[in-house]
């Protein structure tokens, strides 16, 4: 079973605190309705916390082609930090050589997909 | 040589967050030492402690760190760092404020930096917790440098710059102490024009309570007689986190941009006890010689020193042997005493820098601090003057010493500027 659905309302309280609400919801949606669109919506909702200051924009519509790094600002630590929160949360093991080759959200998406053994639906607005 | 000036302080302690709020907590005797329960529904041995109000970073993850509503810092700052790290940046920049610096003005590698602290249990504690989960195949990616001994270090230098000397000091409770003093050095001998010290260190359960296992806690729930430096009763350290900076100064480098002085340290000593890996020297020989190297690099005699600002933890054995060393050192000479623990509680590494801090205050406003929760001075501290309030006394110079495990012993002489 995905670790995600083991998780209660509580223990997500607690494993994100201090993300935006915004992310919780989303996450809660996943465990409850586990679809590669509400992965998506999910990991973005992660995602827009960890974009740096100097670079925040609203990752509520952004397109699969969007470059992590050069378009989102989200350099390889970065990357690395999201994907063990991931890799704690959803019960994803997410290997660093895996993120090293995730150039794009759509490519991060894919790679999600994958190891949760979802069908790689395209799901980009 | 050049002298060295202190040209700047940042707080962030339990006596307060800013320097007005700490003037006023050490001249009106206000402790910040409170009942502290950091694990609801357990029960802890220690009851009380020397916390950071309006701060809680209990959260293993800084996302869940929240602060006084006004300080803010943002992610990008926080994620690597420890506890007692967000302090620092919080009080790095308290401190570059009030000495009129910028952070332009910081990196043309003159400027050095010289921390403080022992890591952060709690986080590595976290961090390898997380790892062993799968299996040690994977972890967060900036475990290491927010856990490790040298994470102050490693994180301050990035986010402010440094392109000088940038080092940690590790003597337990002596650390920030010993930063200081070399720090010291490195002015003296023109290898730097200014250095940024910072001493900082964790509050929270997995940095103090294998204290408690040394037995050096006390135990006590009424703060007032938890933390009771030279007194009878007293029976085990309180604890407390933080992070206190001093900005070191050339007096030329001070001179040209026409920074206030605000102290001067005069010299330091150091000096080992060569004797236990915990208990200090039954008579404090380490700390006694510490003190005489120290009045003899600054150029002073014991009877010019007003104040010392003790080590004093409130230990049975560690403020006896500091109480044997004063005498030892100062004879006939009765200088004001005390140790400002009683206030604040026991910060480790953060301590040597804290009580520079609070002595450059001292030499400012005026005041020698009172020694307060003192009610039967142990037996070795018959005739030492032990205020029991604090004086409206203006001392012209301090000594402020700091001792740690195996025996590190240093003191430092602050003088005015």
């Amino acid at each position: 079973m995905n670790a995600l659905l083991t998780k209660s309302d509580e223990d997500l309280r607690t494993e994100l605190r201090g993300f935006p609400s915004s992310a919780l919801d989303a996450v809660m949606t996943l465990r409850g309705d586990f679809t590669p669109v509400r992965l998506r919506a999910a990991m973005l909702g992660l995602l827009q916390f960890y974009l740096p200051k100097t670079n925040a924009r609203s990752l509520a519509d952004v397109p699969d082609d969007a470059r992590l790094s050069e378009d989102l600002g989200v350099d390889s630590l970065t990357l690395a930090e999201a994907a063990f929160k991931f890799d704690e949360l959803l019960g994803v093991p997410i290997e660093t050589h895996e993120t090293a080759q995730v150039k794009t959200v759509g490519e991060l998406h894919a790679l999600l997909c994958r190891k949760l053994d979802l069908p790689p639906e395209v799901v980009s607005p | 040589m050049e002298s060295v000036f202190i040209t700047g302080l940042g707080f962030v302690t339990s006596i307060g967050h800013s320097r007005a709020s700490v003037v006023e907590s050490l001249t009106e005797m206000r402790s910040g030492i409170v009942p502290w329960d950091p694990l609801p529904g357990t029960t802890l041995p220690v009851k009380v402690a020397g916390t950071l109000k309006g701060f809680d970073l209990a959260a293993a993850d800084p996302a869940g760190w929240t602060f006084p509503d006004n300080v803010e810092i943002d992610r990008q700052t926080v994620r690597s760092l420890p506890p007692h790290g967000a302090c620092a940046v919080l009080a790095v920049h308290q401190a570059l404020a009030e000495a009129g610096l910028s952070l332009t003005g910081i990196t043309d590698g003159r400027t050095g930096l010289a921390c403080a602290s022992g890591g952060s249990p709690q986080v590595m504690f976290d961090r390898l917790s997380a790892m062993a989960r799968t299996g040690w195949q994977r972890g967060h990616p900036l475990g290491v440098v927010a856990s490790v001994a040298g994470t102050l270090n490693f994180n301050l230098a990035a986010h402010l710059g440094i392109r000088g000397a940038c080092c940690g000091f590790v003597s337990a409770c002596a650390s920030s102490a010993h930063a200081l003093g070399y720090a010291c050095d490195a002015i003296r001998l023109g290898r730097q024009d200014r250095m940024i010290v910072v001493g900082a260190e964790d509050l929270n359960v997995p940095m103090l309570l294998p204290f408690h296992a040394m037995g050096a806690l006390s135990l006590e729930a009424d703060p007032a007689r938890a933390s009771c430096p030279f007194d009878e009763g007293r029976n085990g350290f309180t604890g407390t986190g933080g992070a206190v900076v001093l900005i070191l100064e050339s007096g030329s480098a001070a001179r040209r941009r026409g920074a206030t002085r605000m102290a001067r340290l005069a010299g330091w000593g150091e000096a080992a006890d060569g004797f236990s890996v915990a208990a200090p020297h039954p008579e404090g020989d380490g700390l006694a010689r510490a003190m005489a190297l120290a009045f003899s690099d600054a150029g002073i005699n014991p009877d010019e020193i007003d104040y010392v600002n003790a080590h004093a933890t409130s230990t049975p054995a560690g403020d006896r042997a500091e109480a044997l060393a004063l005498h030892r050192v100062f004879g006939a000479h009765r200088p004001a005493i005390s140790s400002t623990k009683a206030l604040t509680g026991h910060g480790l590494s953060l301590a040597g820098a804290m009580e520079a801090a609070f002595c450059v205050l001292a030499l400012r406003e005026g005041f020698i601090p009172g020694q307060a929760n003192l009610v039967n001075v142990l037996p070795e501290g018959a005739g030492l003057d032990l205020p029991r309030e604090t004086r409206d006394t203006r001392p012209a110079i301090i000594a402020s010493n700091a001792s740690g495990f195996g025996g590190a012993n240093v003191c430092l002489i602050l003088t005015h500027a």
